[in-house]
């Protein structure tokens, strides 16, 4: 219960530090809104279209793992909190459920799901041998995939 | 600082504010899971969704069930959160597509979460639970008691056969998650 009071407190503090700056700032900056100010910053560049694009699906494959090993970390973090007193039979108990996860992992680098540019197998793009794939990514997919489809 | 926490956590007056706490938590937990559901943005609810894991692990903080609360914001709120957000991402075109439940829906909806509510009251109702008290708490816990640690032990020993399945379970997925993304192009 005293942690969670710290943890409490320090969330509370957290939120009070967030809205009071943010209620000190509103009161003291000078207001004087105009068209290029209210434009939305994207590091100095104009923007072109809407940012909410479908993204490719490699990315889904790297929230994949990512979860997969968030999981892993969570099971794996009250084995290494009794590591200390038990060496050795954790360490033998302990490394099969390693072995196993990282049995997948290996399959994953070898299989080239990991692979983010030169694989097309688990990419949206049906792209051949020889295809310029820096050259490509600036142009349209749809135009791209046609093309792609148009070469078989 | 730490001190005088430590020394606030000794005394009665944390029991003062425990309630306090609670509420509070209670309160945002509540508030988003309504929030999720008022809300016609997917986005907009994945976020609230966030407040309510958050809130449910503050609960468990409560509970003294740290390891819990720690899974439960790391798988659930880091972890699963995220997966949703992807899957918005790489599913809609227009995160600003309006959700309209069909009516079937709406009835099935309700009528789940009343059949939930009822079993909770039911459970609340019918289960006696002792009192808390220090004595309890402390003929639970001996000196130099470590819930993380125990886990860990129990993993070691009883519960060995689920820790190395788990590991199978996390294998399966990756494999599954690699098949998938690669029947998708073909």
């Amino acid at each position: 219960m005293p942690q969670l009071l710290s943890i409490a407190l320090f969330v509370a503090f957290g939120m009070v530090f967030v809205v009071v700056n943010l209620l000190i700032g509103k009161f003291v900056r000078p207001d004087l809104p105009n068209e290029e100010k209210l434009a939305i910053y994207e590091c100095g560049e104009p923007t072109i279209g809407s940012s909410w694009v479908q993204f490719d699906l490699r990315f889904y494959i790297v929230a994949l793992f990512y979860l997969v090993f968030d999981v892993e970390v969570a099971l794996i973090y009250p084995w290494a909190v009794v590591y200390r007193d038990y060496t050795l039979p954790a360490l033998v108990l302990g490394a099969p459920f390693l072995g196993i996860v990282i049995i997948g992992y290996a399959y994953e680098w070898y299989s080239g799901s990991l692979d983010w540019v030169r694989s097309s197998i688990n990419t949206s793009y049906k792209g051949t041998a020889g295809i310029d794939m820096s050259k490509l990514a600036r142009r349209d997919p749809n135009a791209l995939e046609d093309e792609a489809l148009g070469e078989r | 600082m730490t001190t005088t926490l430590a020394q606030l956590g000794t005394d009665a007056g944390l029991q003062q504010v425990a309630p306090l706490l609670f509420y509070a938590v209670a309160l945002v937990t509540v508030l988003s899971a309504w929030a999720i559901v008022l809300s016609q943005n997917i986005v907009r609810m994945a976020v609230y969704l966030l407040l309510t894991l958050t809130g449910v692990a503050g609960m468990y903080f409560m509970l003294d069930a740290e390891l819990l609360a720690a899974i439960q914001l790391i798988v659930y709120a880091g972890g699963t959160l995220i997966l949703i957000v992807f899957g918005v991402m790489l599913t809609s075109g227009n995160p600003f597509l309006k959700l309209r439940p069909k009516l079937w829906e709406v009835f099935v909806a309700v009528g789940l979460s009343l059949f939930i509510m009822g079993l909770l009251l039911f459970a609340k109702v019918t289960t006696h639970l002792p009192e808390p008290s220090a004595t309890i708490e402390e003929a639970n816990k001996p000196a130099g008691y470590d819930l993380v640690h125990e886990i860990g032990r129990g993993l070691l020993s009883v519960y060995l056969v689920p820790f190395e399945v788990a590991a199978v379970l996390l294998l399966v997925v990756m494999i599954g998650a690699a098949y998938m993304a690669r029947r998708r192009a073909t």
